[in-house]
């Protein structure tokens, strides 16, 4: 309950603030009181009082934050054209005039509204307050520090483009908009978050992308209310469908290419400020099993390894539970002398095969999650630590049988071949169930589970698409490229999918 | 939520298979013997000990103690039998790998099918093993003996019945589907390999390199006749051979034949097809057309050339020294023992239903005297990697 009544309480506590506007018109000492009391005197906050004209005609009162904007810029840009200033004889408004003429910036707004300004002061921008004018300019000249485009580091291929986003979501529109220079991509951008007034950008190809599906995931977005906004996985958690599911339903990538792809297909992609990671949606189950890598190699090999992903898919999900119920339950399906083997490893092993998998699969997360939490330096501790107990130490002391390290180890390499990171994740954690229902029905029971996944899988849905589409719906032109991958001139972008399966 | 409650009740009722048991839970049994002693079944087991018979290094003591262990119990069935061997046995008997099933001589000749129907019955028994006939002696002995090769004798006597079915035309080896089926059909009666029981009288071999070579303790015996489940007689070699050529139990046969006076070469064939044809006038009658096809694999003789003449009339040779093989086993059986092993009253039943109408009331006397006709074709389609015989090129260059 308390989690509920916590909640109501951000919700009051999100009320718009109060709108301030210029007074016409105001001293420049008036203006900098009222900025030091609106953002209560931050250090890093510049005035910078310049005389316009050579003659000083007017006074100028330049305001921007130092650590975001570029201080070559203002004073190339902004404090030299002003010196240079001079009362044009047309009797234009010297606000006008500045504008048109003198400064010479792109990105340039003159405005009265102080929410407007000061909130263009935290984006990066410089104001330029005039003495007597009841407006003021807002000039871009932010400069944020970030990093440079690099390789990707969580998606990488052998052969294909090695740009990867970074967390500026300028940087990477523009690398969006390298890939597709066309009229009909859409960027549509917010801001959300109360404090952190992240920029949160839509991207679609009009025309490709299904109307729907934009309107649907704009609806989604437009409703989300946060403080805070730090990365892609917030948004994703609250416009997904199924959010119970262990399935993820929105994908995410670091590769410009993925994305320009996913565009080109007809998906939306939606870029947050501050994560190198964009979301792709709707997406489908076989997507997940589908690389950029697949698309760079010969067809033949990417269907090949397609297969091999679907296999390790399955050997994730089932290797500790197959091995489980054929120990415990169907003995008599193994080869005799396999199982003369295994009973002769068994034999001494204090545990029943389920608490014996159980604990060597925990045993196995405990060492990967170390392994990446941990600082560089130490993960090869952990790696020897870890090969030496699972590998060596655990069988000769008798605790589980030697069969059972091979089946965890095949388990877990087999789930770092599944390209996508969140839907191995899901699958890892799936087989615990999976290994309960082996070790209490045996093959029954695994097979009750995986009846009980597939519905589920079947049921589930991302904006309005099937999850298990182009397969269950069945769209016969989808399989060119969903098992196997035929060359490209035989599929187009949009598959069918997107266009038929919504209901 | 009660929904879901449901379901997981309806759950737990499904559970039709609750059978769960760890590996050491298990006796895993590899041979099993059935012997009568009055009216109680005695039944021996040969339970396997995991770790001395997997072979892999680093088990406890490994080599130090038995790898097979022996079990016997008697009782009224033979269910109750093996329940008992819990006694002694500190697992359950687990029968689903079983290699062997024995049956003590006396037992086959009183009859098997008392003990039949568990196996039928029981859903543990997977129906992949070979039967076997104590020739001479009781299940047990054979159960009790070590064997040399492998470490569990039941498993040794499987791989050599299982390898020398494919590779020796006289061996047979009869799985206990086959058995069972055999037993209850119309038209055909079973067959059983067998399996010697010979005290060895050399001590066993310590030490490698020590005494002399031993000679395996169960040497495999002639094939046992069984009319419906009683053991009536035995074949020899020969009528082994021919009995497998008939019922096509031959993949890979070699037949040896007379190239010269007192010379002989041998065929190793890569396809052996006999083909039942029955006919009725007035009497029935049985057409055998073997149909054989291979390569000259040994030739003794070095008078004979490998042309393409002498081959034709080495292949004529050939099948009329097979014909005449065939026929006189065939007419030995008929008299001799009077079975109908070979299945020719089946054939007459799905070839010529109506009459086996007729017929198949007073069958193993028609059997008796039923009129065959053997017609063997040879081919020979090569010499394999040489053609004349060796030893011609031995004798010359002397």
């Amino acid at each position: 309950m308390s989690f509920f009544r916590r909640r109501r309480r951000i919700e009051q506590k999100q009320q718009p603030s109060k709108p301030v506007t210029l007074k016409s018109p105001q001293s420049l000492d008036e203006v900098q009181q009222w900025i030091n009391k609106y953002f209560g005197e931050p250090s890093d906050m510049i005035f910078r009082n310049v005389g316009i004209g050579n003659d000083n005609k007017y006074k100028g009162l330049l305001v921007f934050i130092q650590d975001i904007t570029n201080q070559d810029y203002i004073s190339e840009q902004i404090i030299k054209p002003l010196k240079s200033f001079s009362q044009p004889a047309d009797g234009t408004s010297p606000i006008d005039y500045l504008k048109d003429t003198i400064l010479s910036t792109g990105d340039i707004l003159v405005s009265s509204d102080f929410t407007t300004l000061f909130d263009d002061l935290l984006m990066g921008k410089a104001l330029l307050f005039i003495e007597g004018q009841k407006q003021a300019f807002s000039i871009a000249v932010d400069d944020w520090k970030g990093r440079q485009v690099e390789q990707p580091s969580a998606q990488t291929v052998v052969r294909g483009p090695r740009e990867s986003f970074t967390e500026n979501i300028n940087t990477n529109k523009a690398l969006i908009r390298k890939r597709i220079r066309s009229q009909d991509l859409q960027i549509k951008s917010r801001r959300l978050g109360k404090y952190t007034q992240t920029e949160i950008s839509i991207i679609y190809l009009k025309g490709v992308a299904d109307d729907d599906v934009v309107k649907e995931v704009e609806k989604r977005i437009d409703k989300i209310q946060l403080d805070g906004i730090s990365g892609s996985n917030q948004i994703e958690e609250l416009i997904q469908d199924g959010k119970f599911s262990p399935f993820p339903t929105i994908d995410n990538t670091e590769r410009p290419d993925i994305t320009a792809a996913s565009l080109l297909e007809g998906k939306v992609i939606i870029l947050v400020n501050g994560t190198p990671f964009v979301l792709i949606a709707p997406v489908v189950f076989m997507h997940f099993f589908q690389t950029a890598e697949d698309y760079y190699a010969r067809f033949y090999l990417a269907s090949a390894i397609r297969f091999l992903r679907v296999l390790s898919v399955m050997i994730t999900l089932l290797a500790p539970s197959i091995y489980i119920a054929l120990t415990t339950f169907h003995q008599e399906m193994l080869p005799t002398r396999l199982l003369t083997n295994l009973a002769a490893q068994r034999e001494g092993v204090p545990f029943p095969a389920f608490v014996e998998a159980v604990m060597m699969e925990v045993t196995f997360e405990i060492l990967r999650e170390a392994g990446i939490r941990m600082p560089r330096a130490v993960g090869q501790a952990v790696s020897v630590v870890g090969a030496i107990v699972i590998g060596q130490a655990a069988v000769e002391a008798g605790i589980v049988s030697a069969a059972m390290v091979i089946v965890v180890s095949i388990t877990a390499i087999s789930s770092f071949v599944i390209p996508s990171y969140s839907i191995a994740n899901s699958i890892r954690l799936l087989r615990f169930p999976m290994m309960i229902f082996a070790g209490s029905f045996g093959f029954f029971g695994v097979m009750l589970a995986l009846f009980a996944l597939t519905i589920h899988l079947c049921s589930l849905k991302s904006f309005g698409i099937s999850y298990m589409a182009p397969l269950s719906p069945f769209h016969l032109r989808d399989q060119r490229d969903t098992f196997i991958r035929t060359i490209k001139s035989y599929f187009s972008s949009k598959g069918e999918t997107l266009e038929k399966s919504r209901k | 939520m009660k929904r879901l409650l449901i379901g997981l009740f309806i759950i737990l009722l499904l559970t039709g298979c609750w059978n769960r048991r760890e590996l050491n839970e298990i006796a895993i049994t590899y041979g099993l013997g059935i012997d009568k002693d009055g009216d109680d079944f005695v039944v021996t087991a040969q339970v396997i000990n995991p770790e001395q018979v997997s072979g892999q290094k680093g088990g406890e003591a490994s080599g130090t103690r038995s790898p097979v262990i022996l079990h016997e119990e008697r009782d009224k069935t033979v269910l109750g039998a093996i329940r008992k061997l819990s006694r002694t046995a500190s697992r359950k008997i687990y029968v689903a790998h079983l290699y062997i099933l024995v049956f003590g001589e006396e037992f086959a000749k009183a009859g098997i099918g008392d003990a039949l129907d568990l196996i039928v019955r029981d859903q543990e028994f997977r129906t992949d093993f070979y039967v076997f006939i104590a020739k001479g002696s009781t299940a047990k002995d054979i159960l009790a003996t070590a064997t040399p090769f492998s470490v569990s004798p039941a498993q040794e006597i499987y791989d050599r019945l299982h390898y020398s079915n494919r590779h020796y035309n006289p061996t047979k080896a009869t799985g206990i589907r086959e058995l069972l089926t055999n037993t209850s059909a119309e038209g055909i009666e079973p067959v059983v390999q067998s399996l010697l029981y010979k005290k060895s009288d050399v001590e066993p071999v310590q030490q490698i390199g020590s005494g002399p070579v031993p000679e395996p303790p169960l040497p495999t015996g002639n094939i046992a006749v069984l009319e419906r489940d009683q053991l009536v007689g035995w074949l020899n070699e020969t009528q082994a051979d021919t009995y497998n050529t008939v019922t096509n139990n031959i993949k890979h046969a070699v037949s040896q034949f007379l190239c010269d006076e007192d010379q002989y070469g041998a065929i190793e064939s890569t396809n052996v097809k006999a083909t039942l044809k029955p006919e009725y006038q007035v009497t029935p009658k049985m057409n055998i057309d073997i149909k054989l096809t291979g390569k000259i694999n040994e030739l003794d003789c070095e008078q004979f050339t490998t042309t393409p003449q002498k081959i034709r009339e080495l292949e004529n040779i050939i099948s009329k020294y097979l014909e005449e093989m065939h026929t006189s086993n065939i007419k030995k059986v008929q008299e001799d023992i009077g079975v109908d092993i070979f299945g020719f009253g089946r054939e007459f039943f799905r070839k010529k239903p109506q009459i086996w109408k007729q017929l198949k009331n007073n069958w193993s006397e028609t059997f008796s005297q039923l009129e065959v006709d053997i017609n063997v074709k040879v081919r020979i389609t090569g010499t394999s990697t040489t053609d004349d015989s060796y030893l011609k090129r031995l004798r010359k260059g002397k």
